[in-house]
């Protein structure tokens, strides 16, 4: 990361009619600039620090909800993946409410994802049963 | 049992939605007991119909009994539509999920073999998915043309003299032909405000004699115009318009984002300021209008389809407060856009998500009722296409990101997550229906898997189709492209065969929107893909070379639909998917049709 000049360098541009900056690099506060017959300057965001999207560590249900939304395309084939996705979906946050200190709002979403389950469940068991006459 | 429930559900949808295309608009008037005669008479006329067919009076009672109870709450819920508009949206709830359980229970008594019961299962899967997304668009479409009274349309605002804050025009600009901004410049530069800035953000625009003669100009308007050129910048237009903050003069109260393309009236600041005097809206927007099209041409057909969203979906969801900031022709408090932390940069569709997270936060947004500026469409097919790649892969990525906060149970788990029902709904809704063109995708392949069952062996059954099914498919897709047409027809003012042409406009970009759809759903980014606003050479080929994968789906389906028609074995299945995969062939070939007469600029 440059060095950046003291702020009221940047308060300058605001008095430029005409900017040409460069790209240097940013980090939470500031922008990192450069221009011609200058050095580089941060200027100041102006806005709060928005949380980062990628960097976000995984949360502990997420599994438990991709597990969930397989499950419900499960339902495609006779109900016969929600059959064995939605069991491991509630098994999954029945672990991580065992094993693991929970927030309140997981805490919540391990109701969330048991009530999914148990619905998709209540779908796919009658889907499925007629299939499984089929083949017996 | 389910077949005849079938059929009487069947009579009253056709007559409720016949008489609704006939005359919902016409009935301006919306009067409990009124909606409750046309209740009682679709519902009785079904009935008489029922009971003369096929009798079984107990029956006929029973679902009776279960549409009246319905049809009062739709009565009662949708207070605000009229009566052919209530009675067809209830008969449309109870006939959707009969005719699932029809499919299901044909499947069931088809004695199919293992491999084709999961093949009928996964069909009926999809279509049960994609029914869900076709309730959506009639809820919006009914919503829009039968509605009698609006709370918060708004085609002008209560004047509010001596509120006149300070606003910060920015104009993000990459690689922009100077001719076309000259004019955005000089329609900024004349507008009725006393109090506003403009800042021309050019971000990595590559060619400097490009964006020089821009600088000039800026020069030349005013102490008002400010420009500012971003070498190597990141985050494309959320990158530039971030940085473009830090430059907005500390005094402005509202941000306006205009596009480099736009021509705005001299009222637009005039006119949408003052709604701005309620401190709890963040951000208004004016609908996205277009200027290049020549009247009668494929253009004007695509004008309309653009036109569609801001005709339809819009005023529905600007009624439960739960519009989008569409990143162009609207104003949004910067204290707000402060608080939120800026645009997002990992998002292609920077102003949809950064509307929602405002909304989330609890405050109002609202939707001007009527055009403040015109921008420029896509010059060619392959920049139409490019932009809507953009706008699905967007919402997609919003989704992504923020599906937790649109679930029925995010207030539980964020009780800061201050969103509505309704504005739930939207967001997901609005979402879910770019996967209309995946779906209709996934049912060509079934049809196409059919068409060459059929062709190969007459004894395999890849799916069971009885009568009911096929005549109840048939009119399915008829009353849908005639309410599709009809809505066209009526938001939008066209005639049949410009209402025609503009829904085909839609249809031309199915395959792109398809392929956006699938990609977000497995890819977190992409590139921010500029809807190049400038003609390049070789248009006729280009426009070929992009609808090339269209124009091969498309001849597969005709080609198949017209052998399967040809040798097949004649029964009422040979002729469904025949007659099917020839209707889906017109959806895809559209593409290259729209490529090659497509142009809105010179």
């Amino acid at each position: 990361m440059p060095n950046p000049l003291p702020q009221n360098n940047a308060d300058l541009l605001k008095q430029n009619k005409t900017l040409i900056l460069e790209y240097e690099g940013e980090d939470d506060q500031s922008f990192f600039v450069s221009c011609p017959g200058a050095e580089r300057l941060a200027v100041p965001k102006n806005y709060s620090v928005p949380k980062p999207f990628r960097d976000r560590p995984p949360q502990p249900l997420t599994p438990a909800f991709y597990l969930l939304a397989l499950a419900f395309l499960g339902l495609a084939p006779a109900g016969l993946g929600t059959l064995v996705l939605a069991p491991l979906a509630a098994l999954w946050a029945l672990v991580v409410l065992i094993t693991r200190p929970l927030t309140r709002g997981d805490t919540l979403r391990v109701m969330v994802v048991w009530g999914i389950a148990a619905l998709l469940l209540g779908i796919a068991i009658p889907m499925s049963r007629p299939f499984l006459a089929l083949l017996s | 049992m389910i077949t005849r429930a079938l059929y009487l559900a069947g009579a009253w949808f056709t007559v409720s939605l016949v008489v609704m295309l006939l005359g919902g608009t016409r009935l301006r008037s919306t009067f409990a007991p009124l909606s409750l005669a046309w209740l009682a008479i679709v519902l009785g006329a079904g009935d008489v119909w029922a009971l003369n067919t096929f009798g079984r009076p107990p029956e006929v009672l029973i679902l009776t009994g279960l549409a009246v109870v319905l049809g009062l709450v739709c009565i009662w819920r949708l207070h605000d539509w009229n009566a052919f508009g209530q009675v067809a949206w209830l008969a449309t709830l109870i006939i959707t999920p009969l005719f699932l359980a029809y499919a299901y229970s044909i499947i069931i008594a088809a004695h199919l073999t293992p491999t084709a019961f999961i093949v009928a299962q996964m069909f009926l899967f999809l279509q049960s998915v994609a029914s869900l997304v076709a309730l959506t668009h009639m809820f919006e479409n009914t919503d829009v043309t039968c509605r009698v009274r609006w709370h918060h349309r708004l085609a002008g605002v209560d004047s509010a003299p001596g509120f006149t804050p300070m606003i910060s025009l920015h104009v993000p600009a990459f690689d922009e032909p100077p001719e076309v901004v000259e004019g955005t410049l000089r329609s900024l530069a004349a507008l009725d405000y006393p109090n506003y800035e403009v800042l021309l953000i050019d971000n990595n625009t590559p060619e400097e004699k490009t964006w020089r003669p821009i600088e000039k100009l800026c020069q030349e308007l005013g102490p008002r115009f400010r420009f500012i050129h971003l070498g190597n910048w990141p985050g494309y237009k959320s990158g530039a318009l971030n940085f473009a903050l830090t430059q907005t003069c500390l005094s402005a109260e509202l941000i306006g984002v205009v596009d480099a393309d736009y021509q705005v009236d001299p009222g637009f600041l005039r006119e949408l300021v003052p709604a701005f005097t309620d401190p709890q809206l963040a951000f208004i927007q004016a609908p996205q209008d277009y200027r290049d099209f020549t009247p009668g041409s494929f253009s004007e057909a695509m004008y309309y389809s653009y036109e569609f969203f801001f005709e339809v979906p819009m005023p529905v969801r600007n009624e439960r407060n739960a519009i989008i900031f569409s990143g162009t022709m609207g104003l949004i408090r910067k204290s707000v856009l402060q608080e939120i932390g800026g645009w997002s940069e990992w998002c292609v569709t920077e102003d949809a998500e950064a509307s929602l997270r405002i909304l989330k936060r609890g405050y109002k947004s609202m939707y001007f009722h009527h055009a403040l500026g015109r921008g420029l469409m896509p010059c060619t097919f392959a920049g139409l296409k490019r932009q809507r790649f953009r706008w699905c892969f967007g919402s997609i990525q919003v989704l992504r990101k923020h599906w937790e906060a649109l679930m029925p149970w995010a207030h539980w788990i964020d009780p800061e997550n201050r969103f509505t029902q309704a504005q739930r709904y939207f967001y997901l809704a609005g979402t879910v229906q770019w996967f209309s063109d995946a779906f209709n995708f996934a049912y060509v392949c079934f049809l196409v898997a059919g068409g060459v069952i059929k062709l190969v062996s007459s004894n395999f059954t890849f799916l069971p189709i009885s009568g009911p099914w096929i005549s109840l498919a048939f009119i399915f897709i008829l009353l849908n492209l005639w309410r599709l047409f009809w809505v066209m027809r009526n938001a939008l003012k066209l005639s049949w065969g410009m209402a025609f042409r503009s829904m085909y406009g839609m249809f031309s970009v199915g395959w792109v929107v398809t392929l956006a759809g699938l990609q977000g759903l497995i890819q977190s980014r992409t590139a921010f893909l500029r809807t190049p606003k400038a003609m390049g050479k070789l248009r006729v080929l280009n426009a070929l070379f992009a609808a090339q994968w269209e124009a091969g789906i498309g001849l597969l389906c005709l080609a198949l639909g017209a052998a399967v028609l040809a040798l097949a074995e004649r029964t009422p299945n040979t002729y469904f998917i025949g007659g099917l995969l020839l209707w889906q062939s017109s959806l895809y070939l559209v593409a290259p049709i729209y490529g090659v007469f497509y142009k809105s600029c010179d």
